[in-house]
């Protein structure tokens, strides 16, 4: 079902942008974009359409929280970070997809 | 948990849409910014790198959209633009929104007025724990003179409890009797409404006072009954709320009692009842034939059924009967009690509420289907836009609830307004001692609270609904076929059909609430009209309260001598006293014979209404003499006995033989000299009395005899007079020059009680009063808005019309032709309303059983009348389009098209 595709998808999307937060601290959307694009093969695989959704979703949830601030070159931009339920939240979300990873590549393995 | 947070997280965001708007938006800038500055950066020109950024960032309303789904619902978002786009739309045609949000607020808030009341009297639970299972229990007796429904009567006397609490079906058991009593509170007496009651009833209901305790079974002795209970009101207005209330001393009836218990606030016993002092029953001092309103709990699991047999069970072994001898016995929860006497009533109310909703809401289906024949070009090229069918439903849907919420508000103001109005009658009526006229138990407890609102809310949204749905279903034309402007088919099943059927179904349904309404009228007017047999108008009444320990004479001496002072007042033109006036119940028990010899009791036979009066009473209230003469100065109290008859008692016990001369033997504890009871005592008729009404203007009228106050020769256990005068200055006047002569006679005495004597009588009928109020009201709201609709409709049938009326016109039809034309379509659809709304009326007026005086539910004249009424209110209201219509100019509409 495409609906179980999104989800993970989704969910993976969620880890990636909790993990960049998370070793390299708070961050604007623009610098998140690039930073996707560089670390995945297909750089337009993640466009705004799922980055924006994203982010308001991990902010709903309480995971990571915006606030205006200045870049360095003193431009306004709104900046992510990782709240207390967040930093908990990636170790948690990391496990998770350890042990799903684990389990499909079992899986594959065996047939 | 987080799941939890995002969902009330994406339900605040619709609420907070436009800050979350602009951030995006100024988010959404920042990235742009930042990426065309990346741009710059790497050597392009500044208006390659702004459009480089747009390429690199791709769709920037998808991604919105996408952030705008992820933030919030969708759902919310559309019905959000929903409403806007129906409040601009409601904005663009005010005539519209206001004449509907006018006619559906009167319509809900006419509904939700009497809905509340109908909720407070009949629907909300008594104020007590588990009330469902508080029970009554009554004797059906033979009705008397065996006319009529049986009596209805109570079972047990306070002696019998202790029997009857062997019960198993009943987990307590109590007595309630309902007693005025003076309350002294410094010099002022005043009269407190309150009952005497068993220990047991604190339990039965299970409120527990909020101060001390209520009185517990030792307090129900001779002795140990000075105790008593009081209200929170009584407590605040009173004793100023102070703290040390319990222990207190008040003083009832010359007898000091003490406080132990404060009620918490708004508690009443009997259910219903306005009372403020409860004092114990004390059985020993009760009769033995003294049976009381009875009120039990009943056992969880145990059925009223059940509970009857068992009850009918110790009826025989109290009463001495078995199942071939004992009346018919009932166990009923005590709130179908309290409502029974209003089921009629509440019934025909009901229904007068439904039917002006219902017209309200027809007036507004008719409004907005005029306007979904206009708004056709809009939705059709909505609908050719891309909207969807039920998307386009949906708007219509929204746009109704929103017009209806609207009117809801409204009609909750109204209903707040109308509230108060309707309460005030639920108020004590002219005298203490009497019922109040109104008396619906409760009434005056309405309120518009959380549930009436609700009701009125629901209400709104069910009719919003139905309004959207009427506009919505339709099919929308083609944008093709509206810009071609194609005039809707004259068909049933188009606009036109169904805004007949609807102003059909109004007119029918009115006109049930007109025939109603007007058969309550000529009800009420009857009884305002019978004839009481005195002359009530002009004349004051009011009462003199004496001390409790005076005695019989004492308090003789006093009204005689308070009489003489009243009479020689210069603005007093005559006065009288008596013991009871007309229409204050009075009953006493009185064997009655044309020989000495006491008469077997017969329980059917009508009770004797005894009136001791001052000797000139009958004459200053303008009671007829039939034969005979009134009672005199000289039928002193050294004189011999002297009563003046009725002609009803005369027909009963002489049938036609001679009466003035002859002897009446009576007895009872008013009529045995004193410390003496044996054979009656014989009185002299002196004159017989045309007949007058006694309890209120509706009864028959029951044997009646008057005797002068100063010949009575037992105890009348009333230490209190009540005077009539007829006088030409003011009450107030009166009344300041009264009070020093009565405190010169007796110090202790107070007036109290002051009413016009008509009000007296007025105040017995103010319940079909109140119907025929309230109805005539609700009646004629519902014709004024159906006259109102169908100006409306035919308004719009010829606006719609005109091209057709110009070309009829200029082909040469006269304008009386086009009026004709005009009327006669309104004519056909206000003729068949009018005869099912008859058929409606003669089948509905069943519900008037027992509402109705002097008038047939089926009254031809009534009928007759409010048809030739409504049929003129019909033809005027479709007159006015009709007369426009034939003022259209055919050079104009011919030229507009």
């Amino acid at each position: 079902m495409s609906s179980e595709k999104v989800e993970l998808l989704q969910g993976t999307l969620d880890l990636i942008i909790l993990r960049a937060l998370s070793t390299m601290g708070p961050q604007h959307a623009y610098r998140l974009a690039a930073r996707l694009a560089q670390v995945s093969d297909h750089p337009l695989s993640l466009n705004q359409g799922t980055l924006y959704p994203a982010l308001v979703r991990l902010e709903q949830k309480g995971w990571i929280k915006g606030s205006w601030g200045k870049t360095e070159t003193n431009r306004e931009a709104k900046f992510y970070a990782l709240t207390k339920a967040g930093e908990k939240a990636v170790h948690v979300e990391a496990e998770k997809w350890r042990r799903l990873a684990g389990l499909v590549d079992k899986l594959l393995l065996e047939s | 948990m987080s799941g939890a947070r995002r969902f009330f997280q994406r339900l605040l965001s619709a609420i907070r849409h436009d800050r979350a708007e602009d951030d995006l938006a100024r988010e959404v800038a920042a990235h742009l910014a930042l990426l065309e500055e990346q741009f710059r950066s790497d050597g392009m020109t500044p208006e390659a790198a702004r459009l480089a950024a747009r390429r690199a960032f791709g769709g920037v309303e998808q991604a919105k959209e996408h952030q705008r789904d992820a933030r919030s619902f969708r759902w919310i978002a559309d019905l959000r633009q929903d409403i806007t786009y129906g409040a601009r739309s409601f904005a663009r045609s005010p005539g519209f929104t206001i004449a509907a949000v006018l006619t559906l607020a009167l319509g809900i808030g006419a509904a939700t007025t009497i809905f509340g009341a109908l909720y407070f009297i009949g629907l909300r639970p008594l104020p007590y724990a588990d009330p469902d299972r508080i029970m009554r229990v009554f004797e059906y007796l033979p009705p008397r003179d065996g006319i009529g429904a049986p009596r209805r009567g109570h079972p047990f006397a306070p002696s019998q409890l202790d029997v009857v609490r062997k019960s198993a079906s009943f987990s307590d058991i109590g007595l309630e009797i309902p007693r005025l009593m003076i309350m002294k509170a410094g010099d002022t007496p005043a009269r407190v409404g309150g009952s005497r009651m068993s220990a047991a009833i604190f339990d039965l209901i299970d409120v527990q006072p909020i101060r001390g305790r209520g009185f517990q079974e030792p307090e129900e002795h001779k002795g140990a009954d000075n105790v008593v209970v009081i209200s929170h009101s009584l407590w605040q207005r009173q004793l100023g709320g102070r703290d040390d209330v319990i222990g207190a001393t008040l003083t009832l009836d010359d007898r000091p009692h003490t406080i132990v218990g404060v009620m918490p606030a708004g508690f009443q016993f009997p259910p219903g009842s306005t009372g403020e002092i409860w004092t114990p029953l004390v059985p020993a001092a009760t009769p033995p034939a003294f049976r009381l309103p009875f009120y039990a709990r009943l056992h969880d699991g145990v059925s009223p059924a059940a509970a009857q047999q068992e009850i009918a069970a110790i009826y025989d072994a109290v009463r001495g009967t078995n199942a071939s001898n004992r009346p018919r016995l009932e166990v009923l929860p005590a709130k179908d009690v309290l409502i029974e006497p209003f089921k009629p009533a509440i019934t025909v109310l009901a229904v007068a509420v439904i039917v002006v909703l219902l017209i309200a809401c027809v007036n507004v289906a008719n409004l907005v289907l005029a306007r979904s024949t206009v708004r056709e070009y809009e939705v059709a090229l909505r609908a050719a836009l891309g909207a969807s069918r039920s998307r386009i439903i949906r708007q219509h849907l929204a746009e109704g609830v929103l017009l209806a919420l609207a009117a809801g508000f409204g009609g909750i103001a109204i209903a707040v307004a109308g509230t108060s109005w309707l309460s005030a009658f639920g108020s004590v009526g002219p005298r203490r001692d009497m019922l109040p006229g109104i008396n619906i138990p409760r009434l005056s407890e309405t309120a518009v609270d959380a549930t009436v609102i609700g009701f009125a809310l629901a209400v709104s949204v069910l009719a919003g609904l139905a309004f959207g749905l009427i506009a919505g279903v339709r099919r929308p034309a083609t944008l093709a076929s509206s810009l071609r402007r194609e005039r809707p088919r004259w068909s049933w099943l188009g606009v036109r059909g169904m805004q007949q059927s609807l102003v059909i179904a109004e007119v029918a349904m009115a006109m049930v609430l007109f025939v109603g309404s007007a058969l309550m009228i000529r009800s009420f007017m009857h009884l305002s009209s019978i004839d009481t047999g005195f002359t009530a108008e002009g004349l004051l009444s009011l009462q003199v309260t004496l001390p409790a320990s005076r005695t019989p004479p004492e308090v003789t001496n006093f009204g005689e001598a308070l009489i003489d002072r009243v009479a020689s007042l210069p603005q007093v033109e005559a006065a009288a006293y008596a013991e009871s006036l007309p229409m204050v119940p009075v009953g006493r028990p009185a064997p009655l014979s044309r020989t000495p010899v006491i008469p077997k009791p017969d329980p059917a036979a009508p009770l004797l209404d005894v009136r001791i009066v001052s000797h000139d009473f009958t004459t200053v209230m303008g009671m007829r003499i039939l034969s005979g003469r009134p009672l005199a100065a000289a039928d002193g109290a050294a004189a011999s006995r002297a009563v003046l008859i009725n002609e009803t008692l005369a027909r009963q016990m002489f049938e036609g033989a001679p009466v003035v001369g002859g002897m009446l033997f009576i007895g009872g504890p008013t009529f045995d000299p004193p410390g003496r009871s044996g054979p009656l005592q014989p009185w002299e008729i002196v004159g017989v009395i045309a007949d007058v009404k006694q309890r209120n203007v509706i009864d028959a009228p029951a044997p009646q005899i008057f005797i002068d106050q100063r010949q009575v020769p037992g105890p009348t256990g009333v230490t209190a007079i009540n005077l009539v005068i007829r006088s030409t200055g003011d009450t107030a006047g009166l009344l300041a020059s009264l009070r020093p002569m009565v405190t010169q006679l007796e110090p202790q005495a107070f007036i109290d009680n002051v009413a016009p004597l008509n009000s007296l009588v007025a105040n017995t009928y103010a319940r079909p009063r109140l119907y025929a109020l309230v109805l005539g009201l609700y009646s004629t709201i519902a014709i004024g808005l159906v006259a109102i609709g169908i100006y409306g409709v035919i308004a719009f049938a010829v606006a719609q019309r005109t091209r057709e009326i110009g070309i009829r016109m200029a082909l040469g039809a006269r304008r009386y032709q086009v009026r004709a034309l005009v009327v006669r379509d309104s004519a056909l659809v206000t003729a068949a309303g009018l005869v099912i709304g008859l058929g409606g009326a003669a089948w509905s007026s069943r519900l008037f059983e027992g509402l109705l005086f002097g008038v047939a539910p089926l009254d031809r004249g009534t009928y007759a009348a409010v048809a030739v009424a409504f049929a003129a209110i019909a033809l005027v209201a479709a007159f006015i389009p009709a007369r426009r219509a034939s003022a259209v100019d055919p050079v104009t509409a011919l030229r507009a098209e």
